[in-house]
């Protein structure tokens, strides 16, 4: 492998973690908020369902890369 | 050279290198067949998820454990970014930093189910199987709860298959479609949380 590449796939790599713990960090922060909404709302069904879908999103897009199916670099 | 002219030996190499050239096709198939079965897994958590809305609504006891149930999250939460870690080092040859994040995956797992095991013995006397609530809850959980359990045999298997050398950044297939289950586990437990906790 050559310097270069190495680089390449350095940087790659450095991209693709900072991606993983951004995601991560936002779903933490969106599961506290979900917690304390469940807490003080009297009715938190409707208030949490984007909460839900959102979280869902994240991890399905940048854990389980499923917009990949659908692309030719995969 | 035509196939009269080769060796019987050379002919095989051929055939050899035919079936590697279609074997390159596999991973994408793999992928395909990985989110059929992700796919069908969602249907069945979704009856047993449909079960509970129907059988008593956004009905929840006043005893549920929701500090234990918010630590869990972010438990699992934390199991799936050091999952992808581990499936991202690998892709890029770091075996070491995969091996130390499938442990950490590993442990997070277990110490997940150890507090699915704690609630699940609150959860015996407050709420128990027979009551409405109580057969929602431990059917969700308990389904749950087997995922993940698969979920971390098949990582130790992974970790034992890349103690012994074999993944790299040309062939981590078999990484990649565990780390794919243990983030499908992480995605119904979003789902079920509320469902059993918050709604």
């Amino acid at each position: 492998m050559t310097t270069q590449q190495q680089t390449i796939d350095h940087e790659n790599l450095k991209k693709a973690t900072r991606k993983g713990i951004i995601a991560a960090v936002i779903l933490a922060v969106l599961t506290v908020i979900e917690f304390f909404i469940a807490t003080g709302v009297e009715n938190p069904l409707l208030p949490l369902l984007p909460f839900v879908f959102l979280k869902g999103w994240i991890i399905l897009d940048t854990f389980m890369h499923v917009r990949a199916l659908w692309s030719d670099d995969h | 050279m035509t196939t009269l002219d080769t060796t019987p030996e050379e002919t095989t190499a051929e055939s050899h290198g035919e079936y590697h050239q279609d074997m390159s096709f596999q991973p994408k198939a793999n992928r395909i067949g990985l989110w059929l079965f992700i796919v069908s897994e969602m249907f069945l958590f979704g009856a047993f998820l449909s079960a509970r809305w129907f059988s008593t609504g956004t009905l929840k006891p006043e005893e549920l454990n929701q500090a234990l149930a918010l630590l869990l999250t972010i438990v699992l939460l934390v199991s799936s970014i050091s999952a992808y870690l581990a499936e991202t080092s690998i892709k890029y040859d770091h075996r070491r930093n995969f091996i130390l994040f499938t442990v950490f995956t590993i442990v997070m797992g277990l110490i997940f189910m150890g507090g699915v095991s704690i609630e699940i013995k609150e959860a015996l006397h407050a709420y128990p199987p027979e009551t409405p609530y109580g057969t929602s809850y431990f059917m969700l959980i308990g389904l749950h709860a087997f995922h993940v359990i698969t979920g971390l045999l098949a990582l130790t298997m992974v970790l034992i298959l890349g103690l012994k050398g074999h993944y790299g950044s040309k062939q981590y297939w078999g990484v990649e479609g565990v780390v794919k289950y243990w983030h499908f586990v992480d995605l119904a437990w979003v789902i079920i949380y509320p469902t059993l906790y918050l709604f």
